[in-house]
Order: structure tokens, then sequence, then C-alpha cells
């Protein structure tokens, strides 16, 4: 506020020095004739025009008002029509058939050519920064400039009964759909997909890279998930349990080539990648990948969010994937967690507070090492002003305690978000691990981001 | 260990059957969920004892920024009726909610689905070449229309349309309501004409473009907006600009929505020798304000107050 005045001053003083010469711009809807009046100033006159100004716009105020009121009676009569039609054939004999008869267009579509066409979005996110090391497992950020994402949306109703969402996303030279499915509309308390989708393991890894808190995913999930978290063709049954609050319930099935279910050494989780590929990887090798084209990824998620008052929310999950791996026995992917958010309604714009802490465990049946690997990482983020966030998280791989050596990040960030629709956020981050191959790592790295197309959802 | 698990049986049957009677007995004709607590206010006023009737947003919130909590999505899940103010106000979190509630009566296109804003003819509806280098544009027109009370009628004339389509046994207590709501408004109207007759023409700010119905229902003039452009946060220079011309036209008072920051707004005062007037822009958002008369009274008297010295 204080360096805000000093600049109202300065331009204030500019702004007076030329304001005789120039009269000001009023905005698109503004009634102001400035100009004219403005060099005059006259109360007078002022008063003249504005008894002028008066009868104008009573006259276009009643014939605004007269045509609006004539609009509503016409639909007020179309839709008694339509009533009265309704209890007609509901005594007739159609009653059946005509309760299957198509609704009423959408009010809202726009005319046009574009009118059937699907919403179009696209989120843009560059990156540019150094780190102090050369990238230790896939998804770590490397020295350079890079485009990190680009994200292409396609979304619309198919026809009156299902919805199609399509996510096609570029990293690097990759090019892949990162969502693509098909979702039921017409079916009460649950939804229905089919595609391709996030699985619904922890809260995380159900997030599009451009709504990632930091600028990548947290790295005890990145080591457990996999770099590319836990997504494949499948179909998912979202229920939204009728109990009084909100409890959501996701069963899905999955091919689930994800790295927990895999079989080979050279996938193995990131601190015991390379020792096991010096030390036994010979014995590792011989393994075969035994997953069957019948073997599926069965995946169980409970949701539950709780108003704490008005302006918090405490928000519970708990996850559970399963299946056959890659060494012929069962893997078991087990998630929870916790997230409380806090933002004044009066102010949902200006400030708030999120805290998300997530646990991950995964245990893998017939591997030879790292059979039981945990990992957790908590986040806070705190919005002060209405254009900037600060953000820390901390994160460590080898919870609880077992053999495999741990490793710790921490990442602090800063965010400047200009509107809803571009940010800049920078991050420093440090890694350290038990492991003395590995040295610490210090990174900085500056992300710009921003989307273009309808409006981004305010995603909770 | 058999009288443990028939014990439990019999207390998992009980909290069932407490679970559907209160459900039975708290069902009303129509269940409405409305985005704003002005819409709830009118379709309170309309449906009257059949209807049962919720808000999603409060009356201080910011109607354009309120975050898709999960939770919203349960009261829409039992939903009738979903009443929104339309032209794009909600767009950045309605839409997520009315998929997230998994409720079909309420799909875009259904009868369960009414956009309000079909009811009025929308003001500033940019034309032509639009993109947001204007900011946070709302391109099919502003969608702050509740506060013209014309438009109040009109909406509660859709709103009883929509109601009796759906609840046809109660078409004529719907068609009651809404004349006896008519008439009252109407009453009310004339007050408020008599009141703001005298400041035809007088000058206002106001920070976003929330107020322009009500200020061109009664003849007011609209100079000028604190922010810089739609959402977008008032830049200094900017300020500067306002701070002239505000001087130049002797506008002496900015109307502020309650649930925006005051420090430009109070600056832009402080400087110009204009006065803050902080206003509700919806029921519920100042004390007393507990209806939509209510809203466009408290609306009148503050303002007459503040640009008639009276
Ligand atoms: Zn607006």
């Amino acid at each position: 506020m204080k360096m805000r005045n000093v600049w109202i001053v300065i331009a204030l003083a500019l702004e007076t020095a030329s304001a005789t010469a120039q009269p000001q711009q009023p905005r698109p809807g503004t009634e102001a004739e400035t100009g004219t009046e403005a060099e005059t100033g006259a109360e007078a006159e002022t008063g003249a025009e504005a008894e002028t100004g008066a009868e104008t716009e009573t006259g276009t105020g009643t014939g605004t008002e007269t045509e609006a009121k004539s609009e509503a009676e016409s639909k007020v009569a179309t839709e008694t029509e339509a009533t009265a039609a309704d209890e007609q054939a509901i005594a007739g004999e159609l009653a059946a058939l005509e309760a299957e008869a198509p609704p009423p267009p959408p009010p809202s579509a726009p005319a046009g050519s574009n009118a059937l066409n699907p919403a179009i979005s696209a989120n843009g996110l560059v990156l540019v920064g150094g780190a102090s090391e050369e990238p230790r497992r896939e998804g770590d950020l490397d020295t350079g400039i890079h485009l990190q994402e680009i994200e292409l949306r396609f979304s619309a109703t198919v026809d009156p009964y299902f919805r199609a969402d399509l996510t096609l996303a570029a990293h690097d030279d990759e090019v892949g759909f990162e969502e693509a499915y098909l979702s039921t509309l017409e079916i009460p308390h649950l939804t229905i997909r089919a595609g391709q989708i996030f699985a619904a393991v922890g809260r995380h890894n159900l997030l599009h890279t451009h709504a990632f808190p930091f600028l990548t995913a947290p790295h005890a999930s990145r080591a457990l998930l996999g770099p590319e978290g836990l997504r494949d063709p499948g179909v998912s049954f979202d229920l939204l349990v009728p109990v009084p609050f909100f409890l959501e319930l996701n069963a899905q099935v999955f091919r689930g080539e994800w790295l927990p279910f895999q079989g080979e050494p050279e996938e193995e989780s990131e601190a015991a990648a390379e020792e096991m590929v010096e030390d036994d990887g010979h014995a590792h090798e011989a393994i075969e990948d035994l997953r069957e084209d019948h073997d599926f990824v069965y995946v169980g998620h409970l949701k539950s969010l709780f108003e704490l008052g008005e302006d918090a929310t405490l928000e519970l999950g708990g996850s559970y994937a399963g299946g056959r791996n890659g060494f012929g026995e069962r893997t078991d992917v087990v998630g929870a967690d916790l997230t409380v958010k806090w933002r004044p309604l009066a102010a949902e714009r200006y400030t708030g507070i999120d805290w998300s802490s997530e646990y991950l465990w995964v245990r893998r049946g017939g591997a030879h090492e790292d059979d039981r690997v945990g990992g957790a990482f908590s986040g806070l983020r705190y919005q002060f002003h209405q254009r900037f966030w600060v953000q820390a998280r901390g994160g460590m791989l080898g919870l609880p305690d077992d053999d495999s050596p741990r490793s710790y990040r921490a990442e602090g960030l800063l965010a400047f978000i200009p509107s809803e629709f571009s940010g800049l956020r920078l991050q420093y981050a440090y890694e350290t691990s038990e492991e003395s191959a590995f040295p610490d790592v210090h990174e900085v790295f500056l992300q710009a981001l921003f989307s273009i197309g309808p409006h981004p959802p305010h995603d909770y | 260990m058999g009288s443990r698990a028939s014990r439990i049986a019999h207390v998992v049957l009980l909290s069932l059957g407490i679970c559907l009677t209160l459900g039975s007995v708290a069902r009303a004709d129509l269940r409405v969920v409305t985005t704003t607590t002005d819409l709830a206010d009118l379709a309170r006023a309309v449906g009257g004892e059949h209807v049962e009737v919720e808000s999603i947003c409060k009356g201080e919130q910011d109607p354009h920024y309120v975050q898709a909590r999960p939770s919203y999505m349960v009261k829409l899940s039992r939903a009738d009726l979903l009443i929104s103010v339309g032209l794009d106000l909600e767009v950045a979190w309605l839409p997520s909610l009315v998929r997230g509630a998994r409720n079909p009566a309420i799909n875009p296109g259904k009868p369960g689905h009414l956009e309000a804003s079909r009811a009025i003819k929308p003001i500033e509806v940019v034309g032509g070449a639009v993109d947001r280098s204007k900011g946070d544009i709302h391109p099919r027109g502003n969608p702050h229309y509740w506060l013209d009370p014309h438009n109040g009628k009109a909406i509660a004339r859709l709103i009883a349309a929509r109601m009796k389509q759906l609840d046809p046994e109660h078409g004529a207590d719907y068609e009651a309501n809404l004349e006896r709501f008519i008439g009252q408004l109407d009453a009310a109207i004339a007050r408020w004409q008599r009141r703001m007759a005298p400041l035809r023409g007088k000058r206002v700010v106001s920070y976003h473009a929330t107020f322009n119905y009500f200020i061109q229902r009664f003849g007011l003039q609209q100079s000028g907006y604190v922010e810089s452009k739609p959402g977008i946060p008032p830049a200094p220079a900017h300020l500067a600009q306002l701070i002239v011309q505000m001087r130049k036209e002797r506008v002496g008072t900015i109307l502020h929505e309650a649930y925006h920051d005051r420090g430009a707004s109070n600056l832009v005062a402080k400087r110009s020798g204009a006065a803050v007037l902080e206003l509700p822009t919806s029921v519920g958002g100042a004390r007393g304000v507990s209806s939509y008369i209510a809203l466009i009274d408290h609306l009148v008297a503050r303002t007459a107050r503040a640009l008639g010295g009276r």
C-alpha cells in the first residue's frame, strides 16, 4: 500500500499536468460524456445535462422494461403451454413416450457456427532455472530452459447421455493423451467414466501438471508411483454416497502398466536403482514380466469432506490399489491424505490457507529389494494478497523405517498471479539422501504459466 | 457373540429408519437450490410453503470467486430445481459442481436448471471481437442485473412459470404468491423512484460494474471504476486518472462492494474528496438486509443519503 501511494502521487502529478489537454476515455458501458462537460465544468451545465440525461434515460429505461416484460410474458406463455401439453400427455396413453421426449434446448447455447464445437482451452508451462546436480530420476528438473508442458483440453457433451473430456499434453518431444474419457450424465448419484483416466490413489495423483501446487510432483510420489503418476486406460465408477456430508467412493479397474506393478529391476525405486544394477542386476534381469493380459489393477478410493464452520473444510481420503505384479505376486499400494483449507467467505479473492498432507506405501510381493517402501509429504500454501502466494513443502522417502536409505526434499515457492489466467512461480528446492553416492541437490527454477480459452474452473 | 451382532444390526436398521423418516418428513414439493441469496429470496417469495430453498453463496460472498467446495455438490444432488444468475457469472465454479452433483434433474438444458438471466435484457453485451486483454469480462452482458428491481419482477415471473411446470399441482399457489410479491415490489418501486427522483444525473464511481443496473434504473451516471479492468486489481496510473476525472466531474461517492478490498477505494476517496459508500450486493450482505425488497430498500436509502446529503 505504501509503495502504491508513492506511485499514485507521481502518476497523479503527471496526470494533473496533462489533464486539461486530454479528456478521459470512459470505459465501455460507462455513460460519462466527459469531453465537453469536463472542459466547461459549470454547475449550471451539469444541471441542464442531468435533466436531459434523465429524460432520455427514463425513455430508454421504460422501453427496456417493456421489452423485458413482454419477453418474460411470452416465456411464461410458452411455459404455460408446455405445462398444459405435459398434462394432456400424462393423461393420455402416450405418457411413457412423452416422458422420454428430449428436453428443451439449453437456454444459454450461443447461436452461430461455433455453437456445437467443444470448449477448447490450452495451458502452457515454461521453466527456466538450474540445478546443482544432473537429474537423478525421470521427472527431475534439468538446468536450462524447458517447455515443461503444453496442454490442450477439449470438452463437450456428446449427446443427452454422455460427455467427453480430452486432454492432450506435450512434454518435450512426447505428445499423448493425459486424460481422454467418456462420462455418463444421466445416472443419479453415479458417474461412470471410461477411457484414459487418473487412478484415484491419494490426492496429488489426480492433478494435471498445470494444477500442481509446486513445480513438480512430490519426490516421494514420483519415486513410489513413477514419474508420470498412475493413469491408464480403465473404467471408473464414481459414487456420491447419499449422506448429509460429502462422501465419494471411487471403484476403478485399470490395465495398470505402472511402476509398482512391474517386475524389471531397472525400474526399481529411486534410491536403490544404481546400486542394484551394479550389485545384483543379473539376478533380477532373469525375472520375466509375469503379468498376463487378464491381470488388472483394482483401485478403491474414499473421500470425505466436512465443513469446519463457514470458512474452513477438512478433507480426508483413503485409497488402495492392488493387483498381480511382474513378479507374479501381488502389489498393494495404500494411500492416506488429509487436507485442511481455510478461506474466509467474505474475502475469498484475497486470502486463504491450504494445508495438504499425504502418505503412500507400496508393498511388492516377490520383489528382492524395496519390497516395502513408503513416503510422505506435506505442503502449506498461504495467500497473503490478491496476487501473491507463499508456499512450502517437505517430503521424505523411506517411511516407515526400513532397509532402503531415506531421502528428503524441501521446497519453497513464491507465486505471483496477475490474473486467473497467468502466473509466475519461483521455487527453490533442496534434496538430500542418506545414500552417500548421491550428493545434495539445490535447485532454483522460475515457471511461467498461462491459460487461454474458457474461464479456468475454481477446483477445490 | 450372536447377541452383539444382532445389537449392531438393530442399531444399523434403526439409524437407517431414522434417515428414511427424516428424509420423507423434510421433503418439500420442490427442493430449490440457488447460486445467490437474492434468487433464493425470490424463489421463497414465489414458492411459499411448497418449496425448500437453499443458496450456495452467502450474502457477503463475491459470486465471481466462489470455490467449488464438494459440500455444495451434496446440496445440488438433492435439488429438483437449480436457479443460477447466468451470463457467465458462475462460470468458474457452477459447471463442475453440477457435474459433481450427479443429479440428472439439474443438468444444463433440463427443466430443473434455470438461468434467471433469461428473464431480463442484459446491458453491456460485448459485441465483436472479445479478448481477455480487457480483463475478466462478461461477454454476454453485465450479470449483476438483480439490483434493478424491475428485473427482480421479471425473475420472479420466470421462477413462478418454472415452478408451475415442475409442480403443476400447486400452480395456482405459485401464481397467487407471484401476484402478491409483484404487488409488494411495485409499491416499493414507486417509493424508491420517489426517493431517487431528485438525484437523477448525479455521478458515481464504483469498484466493479456491480451497480450498473441500479444506477441506470434510478438515472444516476456511472463515471468510472476503481478496478483497472474487470477482475484486475487497480494500477496506480489508472487510479490517478480516475482521481483527476472525479475531481473534474465532482464525483462525491464511490460505491464499493463489501467483499472487495477497501484500500484502493479509500485512497481514491481521500485524494478526490469523495466518500466511500460500502454497500451489500446481495441479500444477507449487511445487517438487516434479509430479503430482496430489504436489499433494494437498503441500497436506495444509503445511496440517496450519500448523494442527496439528507
Ligand atoms: Zn462482474
